[in-house]
């Protein structure tokens, strides 16, 4: 995927910003197998989202999910482990094999951290615990995910899995740039990683979180989200290595910003200051005004209070820009990938930078004319995007916000 | 903060199998192991043949506001419990709490609640769904919740894997400090033991076959923050925070390298000669983890040649999880901070003389290492 609009031999403008680059991208979503498969169906205007399919889920069969296609096995584990080293497998396509010197770092964000509703393990159980397998109890393996991507792709810096919820993909993209500003790795794979599981599904269910029909973000009749696979990657290092090294560099990574709205287990501030914090975090890490940002990833799950809440921080942030600010929801869609959600939308980002192309947001219903006039494009907009932000809201009032640049912005 | 500048640990809170708080867990250092813990699953539960050094039953609510305490999981409970120890008299204005990280890491998470809403669904299918549970199952339940009982709203961040995760979530917040991107942290690990999920590793041959040792419970937080600001305000500095590392190998057999390497990074980040290490505080005991630590110690200069007091922590706590790698650092900082070293095994005099440099050390089994360098304020 090289980038259509650098000019040749630009030389990089001085700036003050984090100083990454990102220079590889793999995607696995409900929309394709790939960042070119997903871009074109999304652009497309397209949903993965769909009813469940017979007998996936139990009973809960009635819920919409994004299922992404991949291997067919009863073992959740193993399928999120596959779809995430395509991922990866792709990410890396640009850079080879050869690891050389370098350090490569391996930052993986989560919320299941590879946990599983195990069906088989509770059939057995609930017959008779004493004959039980446990070894069909599918949990607290983390570490066994990072192993086995560590080994498969001789990771020899830190590898660590955040769980931050729904902000996890983003923080872990925070965490690989961590890493390579104070020099603990040269080049990092920072992934997000969530499969569609029973029990998420049961889970958002009992809170009144899913959606009844197609998803409404930021519509008065939005009324829930629909839960979805995501699987990301993206090779980030050093800006400076990457131009010496002449590695295309797909967008740069601006800034980042996390806060904690330390207000409730499952709700968000209503008033959107812990994502207002975040979003200032992440501008100032990249040394640019609110007016500065030209195109929007928003969390936009289409629940009633994470939109409000959204829309009051994204107010409080941009100000009278937000009138002319473009605004993506993604969710309608790739669906909500819950831990990958960050990295997912962030990888979307880059595309709209590479490709100067804003996405459609797919939904039947206008915005709710309580949240003001937005922005929101029904359809592909061309458009000069320099500078894009991607927002990331999690249970727990766990808040993720990056900066993304073109790559010669 | 100003990028880069050194860092103090202000405040420790500990809850450990020998007892709770940072003084319980020196003085329970001082006496014999405490007695060998078989763990008592539910009935049905296979019981894994290495033991389990389980945090004794106590009083909570003696220890930590009881409206924290309410309604939450006992991992919860135990971060809770900790960060009260830890936040004790820190006096912190509102904007200073605003900048200011929690960082957590856990190898079981809220597995008890998870466990029991999955129970649920599987009697009782979707309807018989707890929307409580399944929010104190999510890993970052604990860490989301010491962040709203002290107002903490910088990045709140919950690391996830092995046991290396207790420190990894240290050296995290760390790195969010010297760059700038919080102004304090509050870090560390810790674990709640489930039966069932011990059960499961052990049938899949991951953890708790004979001879693995014991696995231990427990949680000890750190309050880090730039040492000249707490120097200027009169907060107690218990050490200096020197230096991290952390190395990964993905290869089999998995060796001491990664350990080694980490060692030698978090040196190299203090810019500190190995020679002037007088303490290193690890796992140790008779599991794989600990014979990779243990062979690493031997290639590490300032061990190798004696020079080090070392202080395996597995004999009294156990090992395994996060929450006994973050009490690794415990133990250190404690050390540091009365001048005192612990002793090297159950029933053993602590050596006499103070320690000045410790470097507390944490290697999995799977590749992982992390390690931290501590030392005194002067």
């Amino acid at each position: 995927m090289a980038p259509t609009h650098l000019p040749p031999d630009s030389p990089p403008a001085p700036r003050r910003d984090l100083g990454v680059a990102i220079t590889g991208l793999g995607l696995v979503t409900c929309l394709g197998t790939s960042a070119p498969l997903t871009w074109a169906a999304l652009l497309a205007g397209e949903t993965g989202l769909a009813p469940s399919p017979a007998g996936r889920f139990a009973d809960v069969a009635f819920a919409r999910c994004g299922l992404a296609s991949g291997p067919a096995t009863e073992d959740n584990r193993a399928r999120a482990r596959a779809l995430l080293a395509t991922a990866c497998d792709e990410a890396l396509a640009a850079h080879g094999t050869a690891r050389g010197a370098e350090r490569w770092g391996l930052s993986l964000g989560t919320s299941l951290a590879a946990q599983a509703s195990s069906a088989p393990f509770w059939t057995q159980y609930l017959a008779d615990p004493a004959t039980a397998d446990y070894a069909l109890l599918a949990s607290y393996d983390a570490e066994l995910w990072l192993d086995a991507l560590a080994e498969r792709f001789d990771v020899r810096g830190p590898a660590c899995a955040v769980s931050s919820a729904c902000a996890a993909g983003a923080s872990a993209i925070a965490q690989a740039t961590q890493w390579l500003i104070t020099g603990a790795a040269d080049r990092v794979l920072a992934c997000g990683a969530d499969p569609v599981d029973r029990y998420t599904l049961a889970g958002f269910h009992a809170l009144g979180a899913l959606a009844k029909g197609p998803l409404e973000p930021l519509s008065a009749a939005r009324d829930g989200m629909a839960l979805s696979d995501g699987f990301s990657c993206l090779v980030l290092e050093r800006e400076r290595d990457a131009r010496a090294a002449g590695r295309p560099i797909l967008a740069r990574l601006a800034g980042a910003g996390e806060s904690s709205d330390a207000f409730h287990r499952t709700q968000p501030d209503p008033t959107g200051a812990g994502a207002a914090l975040a979003m200032r975090r992440a501008l100032a890490s990249a040394n640019l005004a609110p007016d500065a940002i030209d195109f929007v990833s928003l969390h936009a799950t289409a629940t009633v209070a994470n939109d409000a809440a959204e829309v009051a921080a994204m107010r409080t942030v941009f100000g009278d820009h937000l009138d002319r600010l473009a605004l993506h929801a993604a969710k309608p869609a790739l669906g909500h990938s819950l831990g990958a959600a960050g990295g997912v939308e962030a990888a979307l980002c880059v595309l709209a930078l590479l490709h100067q192309v804003r996405p459609p947001t797919v939904r039947s219903h206008g915005t709710d004319p309580a949240f003001g006039p937005l922005v929101v494009d029904d359809h592909a907009t061309p458009a000069t995007i320099r500078h894009a932000m991607s927002n990331a809201f999690g249970f727990g009032g766990c808040n993720a916000s990056l900066v993304l640049s073109r790559s010669d912005a | 903060m100003t990028p880069g500048a050194p860092l103090a640990i202000t405040g420790v809170g500990a809850v450990s199998p020998v007892g709770v708080g940072r003084s319980a867990l020196e003085a329970g250092l001082g006496h014999e192991a405490p007695p060998e813990a078989r763990p008592r699953p539910p009935s049905g539960v296979p019981q894994p043949g290495c033991v389990v050094a389980f945090v004794p039953e106590f009083d909570a609510e003696s220890h930590a506001d009881p409206r924290t305490l309410r309604k939450v999981s006992a991992l919860s409970r135990l971060a809770t419990v900790a960060a009260a120890e830890c936040l004790a008299g820190w006096d912190a204005p509102p904007a200073r709490r605003t900048a200011t990280g929690v960082f957590l890491g856990t190898a079981l998470g809220s597995s008890g609640d998870h466990l029991a809403a999955l129970e649920l669904l599987a009697r009782g299918g979707t309807s018989a769904m707890s929307a409580l549970l399944f929010a104190e199952s999510v890993f970052n339940a604990a860490a989301s919740h010491v962040a709203k009982v002290h107002a903490l709203r910088g990045a709140n961040w919950t690391t996830v894997g092995g046991e290396a995760t207790g420190l990894d979530a240290v050296v995290a917040a760390v790195r969010q400090l010297r760059q700038g991107a919080v102004d304090a942290a509050l870090a560390g690990g810790a674990d709640h033991y489930e039966p069932r999920v011990h059960a499961s590793l052990a049938a899949q041959h991951i953890a708790g076959a004979d001879g693995c040792g014991a696995i231990g419970e427990g949680a000890a937080l750190f309050l880090l923050e730039p040492l000249d600001r707490a120097r200027r305000e009169g907060r107690p500095v218990l050490a200096r925070l020197l230096g991290i590392g952390q190395a990964r190998r993905g290869r089999r057999p998995v060796g001491p390298e990664p350990a080694v390497e980490a060692m030698a990074l978090a040196l190299a980040d203090a810019d500190s000669d190995a020679l002037a290490v007088d303490l290193v505080v690890t796992g140790g005991g008779a599991t794989p983890a600990g014979a990779l630590e243990d062979a690493a110690l031997g290639q590490a200069a300032g061990v190798a040649n004696g020079h080090a007091r070392v202080t395996p922590l597995e004999r009294w706590t156990g090992a395994g999880l996060a929450g006994t790698a973050a009490l690794r650092l415990a133990v250190a900082v404690h050390a540091l901070a009365v001048g005192r070293y612990p002793p090297p095994s159950p029933g053993t005099p602590a050596p006499p003389g103070r320690p000045r440099r410790a470097l507390v050390l944490v290697a999995t089994a799977t590749g992982a290492a992390c390690a931290v360098l501590v030392g005194t304020e002067d």
